[in-house]
């Protein structure tokens, strides 16, 4: 029993190197990759949002899913894939949340029951789209816009 | 055992809803749907886990579906069924994880609070919610020292029949959460009650006849910090059938649980601590009722290495009762009169240590690979190791598990 074991770790160690080398080979592949420096970004809702402006813990937590509602309307959050460069900007300079948290918090909330989790849009454009066309839609964009249905929200006070 | 053909259909199903359902984009659809399969490998030298680890096991496979639906701004309707494969014990049946009517009572600028009826779930620490769902867990396997399985507090952590209310305040740097949740009295499901009183064959029923529990979660600086205290209290019955083996029987526990976590860009470090008072009495006659204290704590550090990879670090340890760490009293106890089964030292306390990786290769595709090395066996699955009652087992052991998991 004893001999089985020692040569079934042998077997471990052997394939155990070459996964170790191969993982290592990824970590410098993958690592290496340029990412994309965003621009700023800014809170975008749709007209039914009455407010100008909202305290950036209210905006963490409608980002959150933890507030799910505006004046009595529902709200539904629009994001990009968390991967885009856009989203981890906006997660880290506008939330001043780090990507993995938010993520973290809306799989908290779809598999708790809480919520029904964001809508996950392909582009800036169709994330212009979306919320200029959602009652209680809210957003972001790299740049501020302006246009039917759809504005800049201001955030009140600032993260550390 | 679940059969293959079963769990078959239910990845099938879960497969096909998946292909099926509209893209999840779909704002306005009423109905939103989600869900999660994972499937685990585990190989382990000396004691079996989740199945004949020894011999390598796929004998971990969680699979859940879910749907949302909020009629109107206040109310939301919710419900999760989960399929949970674990060893010798948790056969796969489908339950009920949740299903609850959610009323938001409130909801300003400040903050807002509400109460939910139903099956709900409980927050304990920063885990127990999602606690079989793996995308949201710190490795493959939860820390076992705060999220025990084979206690009879299980269906209370995984989830009660009753009644939870929630509020959250929003200050000017943090947040304050606050949970409670209430449960009605109910039969524990057979697999709790087994690992419980520790046999199968008890013909009476092990009710649960009061829980409560009561978190508050601060967070500042958008979740950098975070402070959690869980408090919760369960009592449990032991009701006889006749004839029966057993006496009635009373177990009540109660629960503190502390949490800290700190959060930056490329590290995260927790820890969490349980204090348990378990106090029994009744059950195997003439036996002497008893109180004993157990206490554990883990503490992770985790390192995100850019592009979905991560690796960590974790200690976690746990004493069946604090005042001997040893094992050594208890085991002695264990071969004397009025015990049901001789146990060896290492059935009270577990100590062990894990390195982790992860690779989130898309936010929906997880790939993890752990590799435990453990000393004890107090939270090591009696079902998976009948030894175990024979004084039996061996002390120090490990376990390298992977997993892949899909979220939808």
């Amino acid at each position: 029993m004893r001999d089985v074991l020692y040569r079934r770790c042998r077997g471990w160690g052997a394939s155990g190197r070459r996964l170790v080398t191969l993982t290592c080979l990824l970590w410098v592949g993958t690592a290496l990759l340029p990412g994309t420096i965003a621009a700023a970004q800014v809170v975008v809702v749709n007209d039914s949002i009455t407010q100008n402006a909202l305290p950036l813990a209210t905006v963490r937590a409608i980002f959150s899913l933890r507030v799910q509602s505006l004046n009595g309307h529902k709200v539904t959050v629009f994001v990009l894939d968390s991967r885009d460069p856009v989203h981890a900007a906006f997660s880290k300079d506008v939330l001043g949340v780090f990507p993995y948290q938010l993520e973290a918090a809306w799989n908290r909330s779809i598999f708790s029951g809480a919520s029904r989790g964001p809508v996950i849009v392909g582009s800036e454009a169709e994330m212009r789209r979306r919320v200029a066309n959602t009652v209680g839609g809210i957003g972001y964009l790299s740049q501020p816009v302006t246009g039917a249905g759809i504005r800049v929200l201001n955030i009140e006070g600032s993260h550390p | 055992m679940i059969c293959p053909w079963k769990a078959a259909s239910w990845s099938m199903a879960v497969f096909m809803s998946v292909v099926c359902v509209p893209p999840l984009q779909a704002a306005d659809r009423p109905l939103h749907v989600h869900g999660f399969v994972s499937q685990g490998y585990l190989y382990s030298t000396h004691n079996n886990y989740y199945g004949n680890s020894t011999q390598g096991s796929f004998d971990l496979t969680e699979l859940g579906v879910n749907v949302f639906h909020s009629p109107v701004a206040p109310v939301s309707l919710a419900a999760q069924v989960v399929s949970r494969r674990a060893g010798e014990l948790y056969d796969g049946d489908p339950r009920i994880d949740y299903a609850f009517v959610d009323y938001r009572l409130y909801s300003s600028l400040e903050g807002y609070g509400g109460v939910r009826l139903g099956r709900v779930k409980i927050p304990i620490g920063f885990h127990n919610e999602t606690r079989d769902v793996a995308t949201t867990r710190p490795g493959i396997l939860l820390p076992q020292s705060i999220y025990v399985e084979g206690l009879g507090i299980r269906d209370f952590y995984i989830g009660v029949d009753g009644l939870a209310a929630y509020g959250e305040w929003f200050l000017p740097r943090s947040t304050l959460q606050l949970d409670f949740g209430i449960a009605v009295p109910t039969t524990l499901q057979d697999e709790t009650q087994a690992a419980f009183l520790r046999t199968v064959s008890a013909p009476g029923d092990l009710r649960l006849t009061s829980g409560q529990s009561l978190r508050a979660l601060y967070e500042q600086d958008g979740g950098q910090l975070r402070l959690a205290a869980t408090y919760s209290r369960v009592r449990t019955e032991y009701r006889p059938a006749e004839p029966d083996f057993l006496q009635r029987g009373l177990a009540p526990v109660d629960a503190l649980v502390l949490s800290v976590e700190w959060n930056r860009e490329d590290f995260s470090l927790m820890a969490e601590a349980v204090h348990r008072r378990i106090r029994r009495s009744g059950f195997i006659p003439a036996a002497p009722d008893a109180t004993r204290y157990e206490q554990g704590y883990y503490i992770q550090g985790t390192y995100r290495l850019g592009n979905g990879w991560e690796a960590f670090l974790r200690y976690d340890t746990h004493w069946n009762d604090r005042t001997d760490r040893s094992g050594r009293r208890q085991s002695l106890e264990s071969l004397g009169p009025g015990s049901l089964a001789p146990q060896a030292p290492h059935r009270f306390y577990q100590h062990q240590w894990t390195l982790g990786t992860g690779w989130r290769i898309t936010p929906q595709w997880l790939l993890r690979a752990e590799w435990h090395h453990v000393d004890g066996t107090a939270l090591t699955p009696l079902a998976d190791n009948p030894v175990f009652d024979e004084a039996g087992g061996r002390a120090r052991w490990n376990l390298f598990a992977l997993q892949a998991s899909f979220t939808f």
